[in-house]
């Protein structure tokens, strides 16, 4: 069979001209002699999860903790400053070293996972200074973060269209968020309220409704996609 | 004891250095035969060629200063073939084995990492798996050709040697060249590669060559830069009209007779300039085929060896970590390598096959994915009466391969279109 367009001709198991995109018609008894294909269906598996590499940063990460442990009961008889080393190499494992275990780890898991490890740091280090900032501002503080990069993911990962509506959204959110922290840390430390949250949500209102208005606007949305994309 | 490991030749040292999570240089060469294969005997086949072809059942390792190829413990393991040719080969694939021996009812093909040979070294490899795969099969006796090795002779010292040394001089070429027109386009979804053949009569390619005064590759080469010049004409104003160029790699081994398996080709960029004027077919097959013939002599070779060779010896350089000879690697094969070309033209030439074998190999395809940033690439090679023409690609347009092929068809050479996605 020819190509009308191309002038090619087209090997019997092709029902579209590669070229140009053109149909071909069979009758029914070519289709079935036809039907062969030149490569099979498999696909060569993927594995992306890195798992020597999580290995050996297991081992290292637990062979750093033995040392700190041994080290502190040791010197005091108790953990004293171990504990912060601790927790530092486990929030460490769990942002770097847990999602190489995964093919594909989902990252919104990991990023609770990783806020609920610095939550239970921050209250490890209020409880051991006596301090009373945790229920009050740090944990809120984090959940608020949590929140900010958990819906920036869903919106990054699941919402294809719409960059710009997104970009700016999730910037004024950040911007309110600035207000709720400066409103807890009024709260615990007795500071003024707006004295710094004002700037930032101005900043972040201004720039958030400019992409937004860039994604309404095609040709300033034209202008920005050609000077900056990556 | 003997060496287990190989240095990377001096081709080779770039290709670990470019490559990335989704991009790996790799090239395939497969054959149809005339019956379904046997996976036992063809696995035969493989385990007997080990010890003929030492330094293609490698794995890709690192070093401190050097990437290096150690050899394997056992050999490789055929496996059936994949949805599309030349899927992504990642390093851990590569640690292992730098070859992949696959299979398709009745095609066999050879996928190979650069970094072990080239087109010819990979093609006498095919050959020979063929001739030993049908001595085994069919108990016949298979006689001698320039693609085809016994299994039995010894190695010689010449066939692993990086020849690049040997034949180089003290006046290295300088890298500089002008920029190239790149072609653009919506990549595929996936990391798929679409691969459009294109088969012709040899005879016929030959006559119209011929007709236009100069080679096969020179012709192909002709038509498919037309095709870009079209293509630019058609996106940028005539002022901003870039050169158009096309690497040509030009297998060494005929220029100075080595008979090494390993890397010891040299790429070309040949191509015009459109902002000077118009050009037609027969201007552009007579420049093609002076820059080349100007280019292709044993003493500019030997220059532009130089100029790969020379740094190699740099004691500071020699010294210098692989991690940061990765990111000089990189960049300098981005400048020189990527900008100032369209693609790749690589031409195996015409495969002859001992008598006895004739008769059961029906084709001989040879095809090499699209290089890291350029989003076509064109691979020939001519096996009895036909040539087949591979153009592979990572974007969904085909504008390249239907101007290209069209315009064979206008010169009156029949085309037959192949695409492995129906």
């Amino acid at each position: 069979m020819y190509c009308v367009k191309c002038g090619v001709k087209l090997s019997d198991d092709l029902t579209v001209c590669p070229l140009c995109q053109t149909k071909v018609y069979y009758n029914e008894e070519q289709i079935k002699a036809n039907k062969e294909k030149k490569y099979p269906e498999n696909m060569p598996i993927k594995n992306n999860a890195n798992k020597s590499l999580a290995s050996i940063l297991t081992m290292l990460s637990m062979l750093a903790i033995t040392i700190v442990l041994i080290l502190c009961y040791q010197l005091y008889d108790e953990i004293r400053w171990g504990g912060y080393a601790i927790f530092s190499i486990a929030v460490f494992y769990c942002v770097l070293v847990l999602p190489l275990w995964f093919k594909k780890f989902n990252p919104i898991v990991s990023a609770v996972i990783n806020h609920t490890v610095i939550s239970l740091f921050l209250l490890y280090i209020n409880l051991k200074t006596d301090g009373n900032w945790f229920l009050s501002f740090a944990l809120p503080l984090n959940i608020i973060i949590c929140i900010n990069v958990v819906l920036s993911i869903i919106l990054i990962k699941y919402v294809s269209k719409g960059g710009y509506f997104i970009a700016g959204g999730i910037i004024i959110l950040i911007g309110l968020s600035s207000m709720l922290i400066e409103f807890f840390q009024h709260l615990t430390f007795n500071t003024r309220m707006f004295i710094w949250s004002g700037y930032v949500i101005s900043c972040c209102a201004i720039f958030g409704l400019f992409l937004i208005l860039a994604g309404i606007i095609k040709p300033l949305k034209n202008y920005l996609d050609q000077k900056f994309f990556i | 004891m003997n060496k287990n490991w190989y240095r990377l030749d001096t081709a080779a040292l770039l290709f670990p250095a470019v490559m990335n999570k989704n991009w790996s240089n790799a090239f395939r060469l497969e054959a149809t035969i005339n019956h379904e294969v046997d996976p036992f005997v063809l696995q035969k086949a493989v385990d007997d060629l080990k010890v003929r072809f030492p330094s293609f059942y490698v794995g890709l390792r690192t070093g401190f200063f050097w990437s290096y190829l150690q050899q394997m413990e056992g050999t490789p393991q055929v496996m059936t073939d994949f949805a599309y040719p030349l899927t992504f080969m990642s390093y851990r694939e590569l640690k292992n084995c730098c070859i992949r021996i696959l299979y398709y009812k009745n095609r066999v093909a050879v996928e190979l990492f650069h970094a072990v040979t080239d087109g010819t070294g990979g093609n006498i490899y095919l050959c020979s798996l063929l001739a030993r795969y049908l001595e085994i099969k069919f108990e016949i006796d298979i006689g001698k050709s320039p693609f085809v090795v016994n299994h039995d002779e010894p190695v010689t010292a010449e066939e692993l040697e990086d020849s690049f040394h040997r034949y180089t001089n003290n006046y290295p070429a300088s890298r500089k060249e002008s920029k190239s027109y790149q072609i653009k386009g919506t990549k595929n979804r996936s990391d798929y590669y679409t691969l459009i053949t294109g088969v012709i009569e040899t005879e016929r390619l030959k006559e119209v060559s011929k007709n236009y005064g100069c080679t096969i590759t020179a012709f192909l080469t002709a038509v498919m830069i037309e095709s870009l010049i079209e293509m630019q004409q058609q996106k940028r104003f005539p002022h901003l009209q870039k050169h158009v160029k096309v690497t040509i790699p030009i297998n060494l081994r005929r220029l100075y007779g080595s008979k090494t398996v390993r890397n010891f080709v040299l790429p070309l960029n040949v191509g015009v300039d459109p902002k000077k004027g118009d050009y037609s077919l027969k201007d552009l097959c007579n420049s093609i085929a002076s820059q080349l013939n100007y280019e292709i002599t044993p003493q500019n070779m030997a220059s532009k060896i130089a100029s790969n060779v020379t740094p190699q010896k740099n004691f500071l350089l020699q010294i210098t970590p692989l991690i940061f000879k990765r990111l000089v690697l990189g960049a300098i094969y981005h400048q020189s390598g990527v900008l100032t070309s369209c693609l790749n033209i690589s031409n195996l030439g015409v495969i002859t096959l001992p008598e006895e074998m004739n008769p059961f190999v029906e084709r001989i395809e040879f095809i090499i994915s699209p290089q890291k940033n350029s989003i076509n690439n064109c691979s020939v090679s001519s096996y009895k009466k036909h040539t087949f023409i591979n153009i592979n690609r990572n974007i969904v347009e085909s504008e390249l391969e239907r101007r290209f092929f069209s315009k064979l068809v206008e010169l009156n050479i029949p085309v037959t279109i192949e695409c492995n996605r129906g």
